[in-house]
């Protein structure tokens, strides 16, 4: 594949108002088809997983700077070894996950952060397994915001992070309350039916 | 936060037990999960299919020379990616959060569809930020490049409640950062991406 190669499903994007043309593919899908090198797959996998791989990469390097970079080289790693993934030993997701890690781990390896000064007392905050827990609950949350429509997004995103009562979103949408507690049950059932693994 | 879920999905009553529970641990997920990042506008676009090495701290850069080469569709393509709005005409939503003096205060901001000059109409709403005291006392929405105001987008007055502005730029959003607001008279964010 070339550089020039990808101006035609741009353009194609571009003329259907800028939806993807991969849509209705499942993560493992996607994945196969970037192993082939479908550049299409590609670009639909980078919008389902650009704020859960940054918020990885945040997250591991605590650097807004590194983090961009990370998303970068994560991405770059996933294109890479798509070949070598095998739909029958995990999902989509979870394996991009595995890439995503592996290569914000490797990035800050090489390239560690200066340490000013060793702190005196030890760190009393979370262990690895439970951060490692936490990471991967954020991972699959934001994927699964990613695929919340629009107006389902942006309410979830104002009412649970935007500080605002649903009286506030309201009055900020401009859509009735009743509107509003609709929208926001049916965002939290289908982000339920996307997290069934996480609920139980 | 926890306690907030019969505000934020209304009365339950017919829910049953089950699907009350499930929609509760949703509830929990999120907000352990926290927000997620919002995404600069240089990164909305991924990076180039044939994989390429570059350098640490710049590769933005050079992706950007990269996406230069795509002449036929480089101009915003990128940008039209990430919008699913169920309004056709919005091909992207950007949400901004308070810094410094801006209190308490949130802003969205619309993108839609460039029209045939080549501009790409907006709507703002904000919520929260100071009210105006005279026409004079405007804020001022930028795009900002390598954290530094670049190019201004408009200016506007506050009342109370939410304020709804329409406005519109020429700018290729690919060179730029992110977006603040700032007050008159002053280069300091209030709002920020």
């Amino acid at each position: 594949m070339t550089i020039s190669g990808r101006s035609a499903p741009r353009a194609a994007a571009a003329e259907n108002g800028g939806r993807m043309p991969h849509p209705e593919l499942t993560d493992g899908e996607l994945v196969e088809r970037v192993g082939a090198g479908d550049r299409d797959a590609f670009d639909e996998l980078y919008r389902r997983y650009t704020r859960p791989v940054l918020g990885l990469a945040l997250r591991r390097l605590g650097d807004r700077g590194r983090a961009e970079d990370a998303l970068q080289e994560a991405f770059t790693a996933v294109w890479r070894s798509a070949r070598t993934y095998d739909p029958s030993r995990g999902a989509g997701g979870a394996w991009l996950y595995t890439v995503a890690r592996n290569a914000i781990v490797d990035g800050a390896r090489r390239r560690p952060e200066p340490v000013a000064a060793v702190p005196d007392q030890p760190d009393e905050g979370a262990g690895p397994p439970e951060r490692a827990e936490a990471a991967w609950l954020s991972w699959r949350v934001h994927r699964a915001i990613a695929d919340l429509p629009e107006h389902e997004r942006r309410l979830i995103e104002l009412a649970y992070w935007g500080g605002l009562s649903q009286s506030e979103v309201a009055q900020f949408l401009d859509v009735p309350l009743g509107t509003v507690k609709t929208r926001t049950r049916s965002a939290l059932a289908r982000l339920a039916d996307v997290l069934d693994g996480e609920l139980e | 936060m926890k306690n907030r879920f019969d505000e934020l999905v209304g009365g339950l009553d017919d829910l049953d037990p089950a699907e009350r529970a499930r929609l509760q641990r949703v509830h929990e997920l999120l907000v352990e999960a926290g927000p997620p990042p919002e995404v600069p506008l240089d990164l909305l676009e991924p990076p180039a299919a044939e994989p390429v090495r570059l350098l640490p701290q710049r590769r933005r850069y050079a992706l950007a020379l990269i996406a230069a080469s795509l002449a036929s569709v480089a101009f915003g393509s990128g940008y039209l990616l990430g919008g699913r709005g169920d309004d056709s005409s919005v091909v992207r939503s950007i949400s901004m959060a308070s810094v410094g003096e801006g209190g308490a205060a949130v802003a969205s901001i619309e993108i839609r569809e460039q029209d045939g000059a080549g501009n790409w109409p907006m709507v703002m709403r904000v919520r929260g930020l100071r009210e105006s005291r005279s026409r004079d006392d405007y804020y001022e929405l930028w795009l900002t490049r390598n954290g530094e105001l670049a190019d201004s987008c408009g200016r506007f007055i506050v009342s109370g409640g939410v304020t709804e502005v329409a406005l519109s730029v020429p700018y290729g959003f690919k060179r730029y950062d992110g977006w603040v607001v700032t007050r008159r008279g002053s280069e300091e964010p209030v709002l920020s991406t």
